[in-house]
């Protein structure tokens, strides 16, 4: 007979003390750097003031001893861009983690399938058409037209993917792939083309495609933060599923996940919460494709944790960088993640490489 | 022993987020800005954009976007009601130390507000985003957005602000002595012969950038006694459509901002380097003008006739004393 | 016979896959009947359909025609998680993905028995564990998946399939880098499965003399055709097996009175040179 069983209980998942260490430290983190974030900016507001205000618009306590410029300053300007900064950090940093599964290619972040092409089309196409669609016009559903193309750009899009990649038995995922890769070729050459057209509106679409926190108001925040919100509570119920299909689309069939359906399911949430994101601040990159990374390398691929561990991160990470941004001059915080990002991922890179690069 | 399920923090965060966002949205976001409102003193404008702007009274607390509206308020003797600038303002001295809500073309909100002005003037044509028209309007402070395209536009702007700041006897007076200047300059080179003339607002790669078709810089040059030529709409224009225009006159406005151009002798060796153009009749017969005014003669404000004048000198020297 | 419906049932099923349309199907109009407990081994030389079938008893593949049955009702109107409920698949092959450990993958088996959103209850635990167990790698049970030795990882997939607590359990080639005694280890489990749960069992094996001391029967695949590889006396006829695979195959008895079935088909031991 062999010897007698493993001595350890078995215990199924991340236990609760590691969870509440990984998302706990991401909170608290979120937390300290949203504080610094809304103390900071190219004014001076004291941080005492600032809590202050903070706390009487959100509970009405406490009576304003502090100048109006202040308080709009603080809550019509820094907080719905620290606000706005933590939905597109977790929306990027999530939808980023699912499309990595979905598509097992660690090369996949959010825009892969087509969602930021689509919304850089609608969004220049706005930014150079003014009165595009008398319709649309300014002040629906409190975003101005370039958000509203923006958002429809990059969700049409993804559907374009998703029907011409769809075949009988399926949608295979290296079909996507490519569909995303060629479609979005298609529509980045409009969009060059747009621009190489663009005159002197050429900075407002370049501004736009590096991506900025700045358009952030209550009302973007008030529409996108649903469809975020949203597609974070629907994919974090999902992490079953996510984690089968790591063993391939085969074997997760086997075990009871409808494949086709959560490719469906699964694309169409990631791409609702991105093109959210993408139409509060234009195009952000390497969030969506780095910090999925990063979190797998530190805290492991299972979806249960890694998935709500991509929000708190990726939502800490975006506040993070735009205040640097803010702080650099005001300079785009596509440039300060990208600037993050790349050595980030080349460390990451090296060192999960290393013991075999090793003679 | 059962082993005790894993708590939904991440359920916990979530409603927290919704929490925060929801007490947000209801939360009031009426901005705070000092607003009255009396009937009387109230005056309604239409600006460059043909946008309606109601102002409850006067301007006090004047936000410029962008240099030439600078020096109109300026020149309307309201220097001291200015309380943003850009950083490009150099017009009058006295701008200089006024705080910059401008910093490389990118306007920045938090400093407008902090500044609490009641008005801002903004540049027209995107020069300032319209969405961040958008922001400033929804903060609670009146836009003007100004982009006069002619002289004639000018003279309107210069109106618009003086109803805006309730300086409008002066302002009339300002136009009055700006047409006077203007009408000089016809009279001095009335009758002269046009020659074709080259202004250089930049130049790159084989690329020049000059007036454009029908354009404010266009209209100034012929103003000036000269006939301008031009590129396409956007003012650019190719190696060869420059040989094929082939000018009798260049005006190197390049020379305001780099020395190096300011002689005219170094000037014209430049010039004449460049790929193509040593066959120009400009530069054959010598007729390369280092030009130093620029600034004035691409700013839209009152000293737009400076740069006329500057302009009329610089074609028709011979009919200036 | 009780009403108690067959586990599995095929009648006149064929089934190929695209672009093989025009050429003999890879099942050609096969009838199969698994019951209730059966240990059930599948036989045939590679490229014969084996793995076909499975992904037809599992549902994955459709069948061009015929009719496919599971616990009495046509395949096609379960659902994947009800399949999944009941049946569980040992691929050929599977990569774990790295950074899980042995504990985890395994229950990922539990994923049919989901109930509540986020946590493992204790059912799930004590599933893995006896899994784990019946699998005979309990000790593995905290080691990372990329630590694995190829005979462990395949431990391992089988205890994955096993916390399934599946009705039916299908096996593709599950001796693959066990060697003789884990392989040994592994068919004694599955009669266990059998004997304690019922658990019906269709296994592809390429070991005749395993497959036919444990198994309760064997059939043979033969040119997409399904049929009997033995009888009542024997559980593999030696002249199907020649058939089937094309090698001579001999049929001995060991000093201690077992049957065995060997290839008679000789490799010389020099290559080249004399003629003896």
């Amino acid at each position: 007979m062999r010897a007698a069983a493993a001595a350890r209980p078995i215990t199924l998942g991340p236990s609760i003390g590691r969870s509440t260490a990984v998302l706990g430290g991401g909170a608290l983190l979120l937390v300290a750097v949203a504080l610094v974030s809304v103390a900071v900016g190219t004014t001076g507001v004291g941080a005492a003031d600032a809590g202050a205000i903070v706390l009487h618009r959100l509970l009405g306590i406490g009576s304003p001893t502090w100048p109006a410029a202040s308080e709009t300053i603080i809550w019509e300007l820094r907080l719905p861009r620290v606000v706005g900064g933590m939905l597109v950090g977790a929306g990027l940093a999530c939808a980023g983690t699912v499309f990595q599964a979905l598509l097992r290619n660690p090369m996949a972040d959010p825009y892969v399938i087509g969602t930021a092409a689509g919304a850089s089309l609608g969004a220049v196409a706005a930014l150079l058409v003014p009165g595009l669609l008398p319709i649309v016009g300014v002040g629906w559903l409190g975003l101005g037209v370039v958000q509203v193309f923006a958002f429809v750009g990059g969700v049409v899009a993804v559907t374009v993917v998703f029907a011409v990649a769809r075949g009988q038995g399926g949608t295979p995922v290296v079909t996507l792939l490519l569909a995303g890769y060629a479609i979005s070729s298609l529509l980045s050459a409009g969009v060059a083309l747009l621009m190489f057209v663009s005159g002197d509106r050429l900075a407002a679409v370049v501004m736009w495609l590096l991506g900025s926190l700045g358009g952030a108001s209550w009302p973007r925040l008030a529409f996108a933060a649903p469809l975020i919100v949203g597609s974070f509570v629907l994919i974090l119920l999902r992490w079953r599923r996510l984690n089968a299909l790591l063993l391939g689309e085969e074997q997760a069939g086997h075990l009871g996940v409808d494949v086709e359906r959560e490719k469906r399911i699964l694309t169409g949430l990631a791409a609702l919460a991105t093109s959210a994101g993408v139409a509060i601040s234009g195009t952000i990159g390497f969030v969506g494709l780095v910090v999925p990374h990063l979190l797998r390398f530190a805290f492991g691929p299972d979806h249960r944790l890694l998935l709500p561990a991509s929000m708190v991160y990726g939502a800490a990470l975006l506040v993070l960088a735009d205040l640097g941004a803010r702080v650099a001059g005001g300079i785009p915080v596509g440039i300060v993640t990208a600037l993050l990002g790349a050595p980030f991922f080349l460390w990451l890179l090296r060192r999960s490489l290393g013991p075999r690069l090793a003679p | 022993m059962g082993t005790p399920r894993r708590t939904p923090t991440l359920a916990r965060v979530t409603l927290l987020l919704i929490a925060v966002l929801v007490s947000a949205c209801t939360a009031s976001s009426t901005p705070s800005s000092p607003s009255q409102s009396s009937a009387t003193g109230s005056v309604t404008l239409t600006d460059d954009a043909g946008r309606e702007v109601t102002l409850a009274g006067p301007a006090q607390r004047i936000v410029s976007l962008a240099p030439s509206n600078t020096e109109i308020v300026c020149a309307l003797d309201a220097c001291d009601r200015l309380v943003g600038v850009t950083d490009f303002d150099n017009f009058p001295t006295e701008v200089v130390d006024l705080p910059k809500v401008v910093v490389q073309t990118q306007v920045d909100l938090e400093r407008l507000v902090a500044a609490e002005p009641d008005l801002v003037l903004a540049a027209g044509n995107e020069l300032t985003p319209s969405s961040v028209i958008e922001r400033i309007e929804d903060l609670g402070v009146p836009v003007l957005v100004l982009y006069p395209e002619s002289l004639d536009e000018v003279y309107t702007d210069i109106e618009l602000v003086g109803d805006a700041i309730d300086r409008r006897a002066e302002a009339n007076e300002l136009v009055d002595g700006l047409r006077v200047r203007v009408a000089a300059v016809e009279d001095a080179v009335a009758g002269v012969s046009a020659p074709l003339t080259l202004y250089e607002v930049f130049h790159a790669e084989g690329t020049t950038y000059t007036a454009g078709e029908g354009s404010f810089l266009a209209s100034l040059l012929a103003l000036a006694g000269a006939e301008p030529v031009t590129g396409d709409a956007e003012g650019v224009m190719g190696a060869e459509e420059l040989a094929a225009a082939d000018p009798e006159l260049i005006l190197l406005g390049t020379a305001s901002y780099d020395s190096a151009l300011a002689d005219p002798a170094a000037a014209l060796d430049a010039v004449r380097a460049r790929p193509g153009w040593g066959e120009l009749t400009a530069v054959r017969d010598g007729n390369v003008v280092p030009y130093l005014a620029d600034i004035v003669t691409t700013r839209p404000g009152p000293r737009i006739v400076d740069g006329l004048e500057a302009l009329a000198r610089a074609i028709h020297p011979d009919r200036f004393d | 016979m009780s009403g108690i419906p067959p586990v599995a049932e095929l009648t006149g099923v064929s089934a190929g896959y695209r672009g093989s349309e025009g050429r003999r199907p890879v099942l050609d109009r096969v009838d199969l009947r698994v019951a209730r407990g059966e240990l059930l081994a599948v036989l045939g030389s590679n490229g014969s359909g084996k793995t076909t079938l499975l992904r037809v008893l599992a549902g994955t593949l459709r069948a061009t025609s015929g009719a496919v049955e599971l616990f009495g009702r046509p395949i096609g109107e379960w659902s994947r998680t009800e399949i999944a409920r009941r049946v569980a698949v040992l691929p050929q092959s599977l990569e774990l993905p790295a950074g899980f450990i042995v504990a985890d993958v395994v229950a990922m088996g539990r994923i049919p028995h989901a109930r509540d959103a986020f946590g493992s209850g204790p059912d799930d635990e004590r599933a893995v564990e006896v899994a784990l167990r019946d699998a005979g790698a309990s000790e593995l049970a905290h080691r990372p998946v990329s630590e694995l030795s190829g005979g462990e990882r395949q431990r391992v997939i089988i205890a994955m399939a096993l916390a399934q607590e599946p009705a039916l359990l299908l096996l593709d080639e599950p001796t693959l880098h066990l060697d003789l005694a884990r392989q040994l280890d592994l068919v004694r489990a599955l009669r266990r499965l059998r004997d304690a749960r019922r658990v019906a069992v269709v296994a592809v094996l390429h070991d005749l003399n395993l497959a036919a001391d444990y198994a309760d029967r064997c059939v043979l695949l033969d040119g997409g055709r399904l049929l009997p590889a033995g009888s009542e006396r024997h559980a593999i006829d030696p002249e199907l097996a020649r058939r089937a695979f094309g090698v001579p195959i001999e049929e001995a008895t060991t000093a201690a009175g077992r049957r065995v079935l060997t290839t008679t088909a000789s490799v010389p031991r020099r290559t080249g040179g004399e003629q003896t």
